[in-house]
Parts: structure tokens; C-alpha cells; sequence
């Protein structure tokens, strides 16, 4: 049977030495100043992680993931519920991806060196969650400039006005009045621009009309509203990752060579067991309870 | 029977003329002093170069990110990044009486955050471009009282509608008006993409899967781990209670 000490008798402290005033002696007064100021320094720690939370993967301090052995990589994420974030995701031979691509399965090809960015002295990729490749603000401005100045010279036309009869009217001064229509080429189809795959169609001939390139202005915000109404549609980045992922599955599942043996699928859930078993009794015959 | 001490004897012994207690209370402190050491060096000196993003919440003030032709990203102030004058964006705003919010994005949940392309140096407040675009501005104030032109924005788009180029025609010579981008860069970025791009990473990540697959059971190691350390601590602390008064 054993009887506990409750009451801590024989305590070290010496009543001379410490004074008993207000409530508590001292060193209760100094143990509750000390834990104050760690709990207000707490507070702000956790209060500076939350703020600068969406930043913290600048750096790109790479974890043990999956797709550990490709090059960690600072990513500026902007995405369209206009959430920016800082992330770290893998590069890998063309391709960005998340450490885990079975779960988080957004993924993004690297067309363009323009694509890369430098922030903080450290190299930067920038990607949306709208679009499969890997951004480049200035690229995608210019194309947002394209269709207000192609539009303003080439799409529209002014023919002459005619009334209910098919005549053409005749204005005061003698001549046809006219009138501004959208061209159309030989087909119908309008010249005019509106989205990006009409942009992609008439890519060559937009570069014989500016052959120099396309202007944009010197100042100019990045205007995400904008930029979504002239991105390629159906290239959206999860829907792309998840195609890499089936096709992979699919490579895996044909894969008949290096089947795993019992010792890769268990091998080292048997070697944990074991070691946890010999440090409890390790410590049973180290310090036995007696 | 025997007789144990509370907790082990914490209250009730002393080494080195301290009591147990004490010293456990040390022991946190230092461990609370090196947490604090080590989340200062390896986090928050880490993120040196976004240290405004904590200013801009505390002071209520929006960042931009401006960048140049090569995609430089500079983290500054909306002050600076889109402000002619040494005033607040509020109040250039509201001098303006403009009242337009359209952040790009917002960092966390209520830091405005932009994204500027400006390679002229338009922001770099000692640039000579900064400071023609100041004494225009200056003179377009006076004159205009009602039509206050303060913020850069503005005066970019007042510059392209043409509305400074008969009065301010000899110092508008000395800015850029526009910016050419090429249109190799524009098709760099959305050309079609080749299968055999992505083959490699596709292949890589078939050996991934099978890897996983492979070790699948052995992901609960780590759950071995845990329980088996957690039951040498309550036996270590069993028998630090439990033991024989010294």
C-alpha cells in the first residue's frame, strides 16, 4: 500500500530568503510575469503566422513529398476567388506540381522562360487555377489589348443605309448616308474579336496587321477580370492535372515488372513494431516500478 | 507501507539548492526562449522580403506587387506604387473623387494586394520620369481644380486618351507611352502543348504510383512509432512518481 505525500513537506524554500507579501511570495509573482509574457508572445507569434501565412512558401523550402527529387520552386499563386498565395510546388522536367499529385492533383506545363519571374532575389513562376500553363503577366495583358485595337480598326465597316425597300438612302449633301456594321468575311463569319480562341485564329494574320507587336500601355494594373475574359477556355489547371494522373495510373497499372515483394509492402512497419517492443523493455529493465 | 511523495518528490526536494519544481519551470522557459529564437531565425528572418504584408494589416494600408518587362517583382506600398504626390492612395482618392476598388487579389483574407506593370519607373520616386509626371500633374491641378489628377492610374489613362498632349506636349516627349510586346513572347505562352513534353513527368509519376501502392501498409509505421514512444513516457513518468523516496 502506498501513502502520498499531499501536502509537499520539507519544502526547499526558505520563508527568509523569499518574501510572502501581496498574496503570493516573489517567485509566484516573477512565474506568473514569465508566463504572461510568453503567452502574449504566443499570441503574436501565431497572430504574425496567420497574417503572413499565405507568403510562407517563399523560399521554396521543399518538404519529403512524393515528388521530392524534382527542384522545389517558389510559385505566386492567384486564383479566382482573388485569393493570392506564395507556394511551394515541384518542378519537374516541364512540369509544376503539388508534393502529393494523387491529392491536390493541380498541375501546370511550363511553355514560356517569360514565365519566370524574379521576386525577392529569388526566381518565381506565377499560376492561376483558370489556366494549365504557367503565367506570363506581360503575354497575357498584350493579348487583353488586342481586341479593343484590332476591333477599333478592323471590325467594323460602314456601308450604305438603305430603308425597308432595300433602297440606299440618300443623304442632304447627295452622297449615301452609311452606317457602322461588323465586317464578316466571305462565310459570315464577323471579323470582330471577343474571345481568346477567335485571338488564336487569327493569330497570323494579327501579326502581318502589327508586325512589330502588340502595345500596351506603360502603366497598367493587372486586371484579373480581364485577363479570365481572354483565357483559353477548357485548359483549366486541376482538369489537367487529373489527366496526367489517370494516364500515369493507367502506365502503372501496365507496368507488370518489379512487383513488390512482402518485404517493401511491410518491411518497415515490421522493423517500427520491433524497435517500439525493445525500447519498452529496455526501459522495463532500466528503471523497473518496484 | 511506504510512504511516496507528491508528484515524484518535485515539491519536496532540491538539487543544486533548487527545488525539482524550479527547475522544471527552467526547463520550459528555455525550451519557450529557443522556440522563440528558432521561429524568429527560420521563419520570420525567412520572410524578410514580405515583412510590409504584416505593416499593411497593422496600418491598414494596401501592397502592390510591381513588376518590370523581365517580371521583377518589387513588394511596395499602394503609396508608392500608384500615388503622385506625398499622400496617402485614400486620400489622392478622394481628391480625385474616385472611389474605385478593384485589388487584383487580396492577401489572407482583407490585404489589398495589385499587380503593376510598370517599366518606365513610374513608381521610383526620385526617377526624372516620376518627377515630369509630378510637375504636370502639379500644373494640370491648378488649372483644373474640379479634375484633380493624383494617382498614377489616372494619369496613364488621361495620357492615353490624348487629354495632356496639347499642353504638356514637350515634357510628354521624355515618357514611354506604351510598351511593345512581341509576339514570339505572346505565342511562347500559348502554344499547344507536345505530348512528349509531358511524357517524362507522366512516366515519373507511374513509378511514383507504384511506389506508393508498394508501401502502403508501411505509412502506419510512423503510427507505431507514436504509440510505442508514448507508452515508454507514461511508464518513464510511472516510475518517476511511483519510485522510493530518496
Amino acid at each position: 500500500m502506498v501513502d502520498y505525500v499531499v501536502v509537499p513537506a520539507g519544502m526547499a524554500f526558505d520563508p527568509n530568503t523569499w518574501d510572502y507579501t501581496l498574496l503570493l511570495p516573489i517567485w509566484g509573482w516573477i512565474i506568473i510575469f514569465l508566463l504572461g509574457v510568453g503567452f502574449v508572445v504566443l499570441v503574436a507569434m501565431v497572430y504574425v503566422w496567420i497574417i503572413m501565412r499565405p507568403v510562407s512558401g517563399y523560399g521554396a523550402v521543399g518538404d519529403s513529398t512524393a515528388l521530392s527529387k524534382g527542384s522545389p520552386t517558389q510559385v505566386f499563386s492567384i486564383w479566382k476567388n482573388r485569393s493570392f498565395v506564395i507556394e511551394c510546388v515541384w518542378y519537374y522536367g516541364n512540369m509544376l506540381a503539388y508534393g502529393n499529385p494523387l491529392t491536390k492533383m493541380q498541375m501546370w506545363f511550363h511553355n514560356s522562360e517569360k514565365a519566370t519571374g524574379v521576386s525577392a532575389e529569388k526566381p518565381v513562376m506565377i499560376t492561376r487555377d483558370g489556366f494549365d500553363g504557367t503565367v506570363d503577366f506581360i503575354a497575357e495583358m498584350a493579348v487583353c489589348e488586342i481586341p479593343p485595337l484590332f476591333n477599333s480598326q478592323w471590325g467594323f465597316e460602314l456601308v450604305p443605309r438603305t430603308d425597308i425597300n432595300g433602297r440606299v438612302v440618300i443623304g442632304e449633301d447627295g452622297t449615301p448616308e452609311l452606317k457602322e456594321v461588323e465586317r464578316k468575311d466571305d462565310n459570315g463569319i464577323q471579323y470582330m474579336l471577343s474571345t481568346f480562341s477567335d485571338i488564336r485564329t487569327r493569330m497570323s494574320l494579327l501579326e502581318k496587321l502589327y508586325p512589330d507587336g502588340v502595345p500596351i500601355p506603360i502603366y497598367k494594373p493587372y486586371d484579373l477580370s480581364e485577363i479570365y475574359r481572354y483565357t483559353p477556355q477548357n485548359q483549366d489547371s486541376l482538369k489537367f492535372g487529373a489527366d496526367i494522373v489517370e494516364e500515369a495510373k493507367e502506365w502503372s497499372r501496365d507496368d507488370e515488372r518489379n512487383t513488390p515483394g512482402l518485404f517493401d509492402r511491410f518491411g518497415l512497419l515490421i522493423i517500427c513494431g520491433i524497435c517500439g517492443i525493445a525500447s519498452v523493455g529496455m526501459l522495463w529493465y532500466i528503471l523497473p516500478i518496484r | 507501507m511506504a510512504t511516496l511523495p507528491f508528484l515524484g518528490g518535485i515539491f519536496n526536494y532540491t538539487a543544486y539548492g533548487i527545488p525539482y519544481f524550479m527547475w522544471i519551470i527552467i526547463a520550459l522557459m528555455l525550451m519557450g526562449i529557443m522556440m522563440v529564437f528558432m521561429w524568429y531565425f527560420f521563419y520570420w528572418v525567412k520572410l524578410t522580403p514580405y515583412h510590409g504584408i504584416l505593416w499593411a494589416k497593422l496600418k491598414k494600408f494596401g501592397v502592390s506587387f510591381v513588376f518590370d518587362d523581365n517580371m521583377h517583382f518589387d513588394l511596395i506600398t499602394d503609396r508608392s506604387s500608384k500615388v503622385i504626390f506625398a499622400e496617402t492612395f485614400k486620400q489622392a482618392q478622394e481628391a480625385e473623387n474616385d472611389n474605385t476598388k478593384t485589388p487584383t487579389a487580396t492577401i489572407g483574407s482583407s490585404i489589398h494586394c495589385d499587380f503593376i506593370f510598370d517599366p518606365d519607373k513610374w513608381t521610383f520616386p526620385n526617377s526624372y520620369q516620376h518627377k515630369i509626371i509630378e510637375d504636370i500633374a502639379e500644373r494640370w491641378n491648378e488649372v483644373h481644380p474640379g479634375d484633380q489628377l493624383r494617382t498614377l492610374v489616372k494619369f496613364a489613362r488621361y495620357l492615353h486618351e490624348g487629354k495632356l498632349d496639347e499642353h504638356y506636349a514637350d515634357d510628354l516627349k521624355k515618357l514611354k507611352r506604351e510598351y511593345i510586346v512581341s509576339w514570339a513572347r505572346i505565342r511562347m505562352m500559348y502554344k499547344d502543348r507536345e505530348e512528349s513534353g509531358t511524357f517524362g513527368f507522366v512516366m515519373t509519376l507511374a513509378n511514383i504510383i507504384k511506389d506508393i501502392e508498394a508501401s502502403s501498409y508501411n505509412q502506419y509505421a510512423i503510427l507505431i512509432l507514436i504509440l510505442f514512444g508514448g507508452i515508454d513516457i507514461l511508464y518513464f513518468v510511472a516510475w518517476f512518481i511511483m519510485r522510493k523516496p530518496v
